[in-house]
């Protein structure tokens, strides 16, 4: 006998109501800790609060009542002192509604405090997503609204009639507080059928699925309004690449593994095989590392007019060129990543920028608070970039190069670097190129690679006593070290900080770009080809490239990346290709594309019943002998043979087999096919069964099994009464 | 009270959803998309959907949310919209759901009594397969009262024919027939932001008998032996064995003398000293010459109804009339009940234009015998004391009042 489920009382319903309301506010408290938002007093506050109120929930009653009357002006005084100490109305929004969730964790709630609760939770959590516009919105939004969806779920039954009852007063204990977590999950338990929560969560997936499909069909229209809350808050950098960078602090971004940003791009074969990914040039030397000059500086930050496209520096379009999608992540920097020069930058929403031509950079005026996507189209890729109008300009002007060749001032330090300069190549070089492959020769040869590098104790300049010893250095040394020689030398040069390398992800279809795989270079000015040439002064890097490069396909099978790690950044990729960056284009394309694949499918369906039909006319045109017939025979008769078997066999097997996995004595298919005939009977007024085929019916339906004549049989003559009925 | 509800219909018809037992092809058959599309232009009349006060705030949050989304393209905020459109949908879905399949019917389990509580149940049943159903509620009310009565069903009905009941225990205010309307089941199952409410013209008739009221008593009116301290050896042998007599409707089985049956031919009952004493014949003048004032008319019926009981119970009932018609023997609780009937149904006689005999004797020779088969009757009869009373007559002697 199957045993009853308990039924869940009100206090069953408000303990549950209880534990689901203290679950929202410290799932809000983790959406408050995405935002990086200045609360880190109340967050630890809200969550101990709620942890408290979920293992001991009659600790509320033991509040004072003045507590509870003061409440709400303290938090409104708090809110409008928060709001004018510090004139960010975003940030004291978010601690406004902190303070709330605190206050209704540690009282005991009502229905209308519990829609507050819902509301409150669902505004932090959609803030979170507009700002940090990361994959874990998607996880906190599904999280919570599963939460709210169950305790709305409670409130409802616990409140079936619709009115709500009175507050608890001060002091009272309500009586769901009673017992321990222990026993009402236990009794939960006992209360859900596994059918229902399998229907439950059949639900909850379908409810993404129809929330997911919604998205994709609610119609877009392209307002873009540039204001909005992403742009109240204002966020630091956590790691980047700026104007002004010391040594040590790229190689300082390796430590991070997280992903920097991911690159779509049509054909994987068209990735170098070492991308060096160019985001900030610095070209003045400061002594204790490099920035970019306050002329080149002025230059970037004069863009203020929002535009979604800008031209590049490439001239003439190649139209067969490959489109680049870049999803960078929060936090990188304002530079973009780019592999060189390019034809056109497009944007998905206006931007103020500032494009450095000299420099080959593109910058936003403010660093991106969310996840940022932009396009190029036409972008090269090769180590040299053409710069005719420096070189032109060079030649009206040789004054044009001295930021690139700027040297410390202290004659003594230059004593130095001539002394180094002379040990790499006594005569004077000949080209750029040749005095570069000479350079970072010397250097690997006198200059161990290592993270961890110190520089010699001593006077002078600090990178020209490394550059005078034997100690081992990062990238950023020899990178800077490479520019003093070249410039001693005579060669205009810059350091370039970015990227280099990264992984094709398999899962995803893109190139992904860790924050591991920051990395300082060089480019030298070459008189002869007007060009920029990237050096890597790094020892091996440049000999990996090399080789990389003479290998490509070799290469890219080396980058192919296959692990968990990748399967989850590609749920970031598909998160920012198809979900954050979906627009008007994409939701067009998307129709343009459902619509061709079905009519694709028609037409194939068409052509294939067209070639069977045809087939089976030139089959049934042939000749006809004795072989066909015979084979048109022995598959009539293979198929009367099956269909006398499952008569004879099948149908009592099958029956059988029903009947040994049933449960309960009302699920006997065979009672109750017995029952379906009968009741068919019964309907048309004017059929009378056969005496013993009802009988026989009867038996089936309500007489002992034991008893039973053969089912099989009795519903074949139930068959054929039924049919003969007219 | 020993009584039961003489007119009250003892299995009545399911109603809702679930009331209707097709199958899935019937289903489908009648299933179009004309009708699908109409039934959400034009729902069914009494079907209503309204969002509650959380889901006013949510489809304002969707609004606010939209607008957002729609002036910056932000699709953080497109997904959140979709999403809060999707639990609308889902609500709506599983609202249905949770109708589905559940009928539903009024059961009265009188007897009803104007002044004493009496319970109306709903008897619900869920015929779906997996799906229990949660918090519904039934508002029901009496024609004769404006304000409706919420019952909840707080517990889960559980599917595969599940049952539960809800009571209502009501105190009726007047005699008479009274109908039960169950105006609406509604539901703000699942999530409580929307408010479906079917409306339903099921109804039930109740019959109300008289108040009980208090009265006095005078001594023509007295106790009876037995009440007053008779001893009684064995159960059946009230006082001493007089004689045999001939069997009559409603006399106990025990009492029968089965040799003396069989040697007669027919039924024959022991007759005891106890029978000898004397039984009430009531008789009651309905005339509206006699009975003018509604109050004091009411007042009748509850006296009546009361002294009929008392003197039942006491084992003094003979006979009830009202007016003109025969006498009727009151031997059983079922007599008592139809007598109570009759009387929550009684309505002034119209005027004959002459004034009422009453307090009018019983008709020579016309005697009819008791419950435990004496012959000896006394009428009482019911005439106006005052403006307001009642009184009870023996003979033209006061017997009680109220």
């Amino acid at each position: 006998m199957e045993r009853k489920r308990p039924q869940l009382n009100a206090d069953d319903l408000g303990r549950l109501r209880w534990g689901l309301g203290a679950l929202m506010a410290l799932l809000s408290v983790v959406t408050v800790f995405f935002m990086d938002i200045d609360a880190w007093l109340l967050m630890p506050v809200v969550a101990v609060a709620a942890i408290a109120a979920l293992v001991r929930p009659t600790w509320p009653s033991k509040l004072p009542g003045f507590v509870h009357r003061l409440a709400f002006p303290f938090i409104a005084l708090a809110f409008v002192y928060d709001l004018t100490s510090s004139q960010e109305p975003l940030p004291a929004l978010i601690r406004l509604a902190l303070l709330l969730i605190l206050y209704r964790v540690i009282t005991y709630r009502q229905r209308r405090d519990d829609l507050q609760l819902v509301l409150l939770g669902l505004f932090l959590v959609i803030v979170a997503g507009v700002i940090t516009v990361s994959l874990s919105f998607a996880v906190q939004l599904l999280a919570f609204t599963s939460c709210a969806l169950v305790m709305l779920l409670a409130v409802t039954l616990e409140h079936a009639d619709g009115r709500s009852p009175k507050a608890y007063a001060p002091g009272v204990v309500p009586s769901w507080t009673r017992g321990s977590w222990r026993t009402h999950l236990a009794k939960l338990r006992m209360a859900t059928d596994w059918r229902l929560a399998a229907l439950g969560a059949a639900a909850f997936g379908g409810l993404v699925v129809l929330s997911g499909l919604l998205f994709l069909a609610i119609p877009r229209f392209d307002i873009q309004s540039s204001l909005f809350i992403d742009r109240l808050i204002s966020r630091t950098t956590k790691s980047g690449f700026s104007e002004d960078i010391r040594f040590g602090e790229v190689t300082a971004i390796t430590q991070d593994n997280s992903l920097a940003f991911s690159v779509d791009i049509e054909d994987p074969g068209l990735m170098p095989a070492v991308p060096y990914w160019r985001m900030v040039v610095l070209d003045e030397y400061t002594g204790e590392g490099f920035r970019v000059s306050s002329q080149f500086r002025r230059d970037l930050n004069l863009g203020s007019i929002a535009r979604s496209r800008v031209n590049g520096t490439r001239l003439r379009p190649d139209y067969g060129a490959p489109t680049w999608t870049f999803y960078m992540e929060p936090g990188i920097s304002r530079y973009l990543p780019l592999l060189g020069d390019f034809y056109t930058m497009s944007f998905t929403e206006p931007q103020s920028f500032g494009f450095l031509e000299q420099l080959r950079v593109v910058a936003l005026r403010r660093e991106p608070p969310k996840m940022f996507a932009y396009r190029t189209w036409n972008m090269g890729t090769a180590a040299n970039m053409l710069d005719a109008t420096f070189a032109l300009d060079l030649r009206g002007n040789p004054a044009l190069a001295e930021p690139f060749l700027h040297l410390p001032d202290d004659p003594t330090d230059l004593a130095r670097l001539d002394r180094v300069l002379e040990k790499i190549s006594p005569a004077p070089p000949v080209s750029a190129a040749a005095f570069s492959v000479a350079a970072i020769n010397w250097l690997e040869q006198e200059h161990p690679y290592a993270l961890a590098s110190a520089v010699p104790e001593g006077e002078g300049d600090a990178l020209i006593r490394w550059l005078d010893s034997e100690a081992s250095g990062h990238c950023e040394f020899f990178a800077g070290s490479f520019v003093l020689l070249a410039r001693a030398a005579g060669f205009p040069a810059r350091i370039v900080t970015g990227f280099r390398g990264g992984t094709w992800n398999e899962f995803s279809g893109s190139f992904m770009v860790r924050n591991s795989n920051a990395h300082a270079w060089v480019e030298i000015f070459d008189n002869a080809s007007n060009s920029w040439i990237r050096y890597d002064p790094t020892p091996g890097h440049e000999a990996i490239a090399a080789r990389a490069a003479a290998a490509s396909e070799t290469a890219l099978a080396s980058l192919r990346d296959g692990s968990w790690n990748a399967r989850l950044e590609s749920l970031r990729v598909f998160w920012y290709r198809r979900i954050v960056n979906f627009d008007i284009e994409t939701q067009e394309a998307m129709v343009t594309s459902t619509k061709e694949f079905l009519q694709n499918k028609s037409r194939e369906l068409v052509a294939w019943t067209d070639s069977r039909l045809a087939a089976l006319r030139a089959w049934a045109t042939q000749p006809w002998n004795l072989d066909r017939f015979a084979w048109i025979g022995g598959i009539l008769l293979g198929f009367g043979l099956l269909s006398l078997a499952w008569r004879k066999a099948g149908q009592r097997w099958w029956l059988q087999l029903r009947r040994s996995t049933i449960r309960r004595a009302d699920q006997d298919p065979v009672r109750r096919e017995a029952a379906r005939w009968l009741r068919r009977g019964r309907r048309l007024e004017a059929f009378v069964w056969p005496p013993d085929t009802e009988a026989a019916l009867l038996r089936l339906r309500f007489g002992n099994d034991q008893s039973w004549p053969d089912p099989t049989d009795v519903f074949r003559a139930a068959r054929q009464a039924w049919r003969g009925r007219d | 009270m020993v009584s039961t509800a003489a007119e009250s219909p003892s299995a009545p018809d399911w109603h809702g959803p679930g009331s209707d037992r097709k199958t899935l092809r019937q289903l489908w058959r009648e299933l179009t998309w004309a009708k699908v599309l109409w039934s959400y232009l034009y729902p069914r009349r009494g079907q209503r959907i309204m969002p509650t006060v959380s889901g006013v705030l949510l489809i304002s949050v969707a609004m606010g949310i939209g607008s957002a989304a729609y002036n910056t393209s932000n699709n953080i905020l497109f997904i959140t919209l979709s999403l809060l459109l999707a639990c609308l949908i889902l609500s709506g879905v599983l609202s249905t759901l949770n109708f589905a399949k559940v009928s539903w019917r009024l059961h009265a389990t009188g007897p009803y009594r104007v002044g004493q509580s009496g319970s109306i149940g709903i008897e619900l049943r869920n015929t779906k397969k997996i799906l229990p159903t949660y918090g519904l509620w039934f508002d029901v009310q009496p024609q004769s009262t404006e304000n409706s009565q919420r019952l909840v069903l707080r517990e889960r009905l559980d599917p595969q024919g599940g049952s539960a009941r809800l009571d209502w225990t009501w105190q009726p205010t007047r005699r008479g027939r009274e109908r039960i309307n169950l105006g609406a089941i509604g539901s703000l199952f699942p999530f409580g932001f929307l408010r479906k409410v079917l409306v339903s013209d099921l109804t039930t008739e109740v019959l109300i008998w008289p108040a009980p009221v208090e009265y006095q008593r005078f001594s023509t009116l007295s106790p009876s032996r037995r009440q007053s301290g008779h001893a009684v050896n064995r159960v059946g042998h009230n006082g001493d064995l007089l004689a045999l007599r001939r069997y009559a409707q409603g006399d106990s089985h025990r009492l029968i003398h089965w040799k003396a049956s069989a040697r007669l031919q027919h039924l024959m009952v022991r007759q005891f000293s106890t029978e000898q004493q004397e039984g009430y014949s009531l008789h009651l003048d309905s005339s509206s010459d006699l009975w003018p004032d509604d109050e004091q008319f009411e007042l009748l019926c509850s006296f009546v109804a009361t002294l009929a009981e008392d003197l039942f119970t006491s084992g003094r009932l003979g006979t009830v009339a009202i007016d003109q018609t025969p006498p009727r023997p009151v031997r059983s609780v079922r007599d008592l009940e139809a007598f109570f009937d009759a009387l929550a149904n009684l309505e002034r006689r119209q005027s004959t234009g002459r004034p009422s005999r009453a307090p009018f004797p019983i008709n020579e020779g016309e005697t009819t015998r008791l419950r435990n088969g004496s012959a000896n009757t006394i009428t009482l009869t019911f005439a106006p004391e005052g403006h307001r009373g009642v009184a009870a007559f023996v003979n033209g002697e006061k017997a009680a009042a109220a």
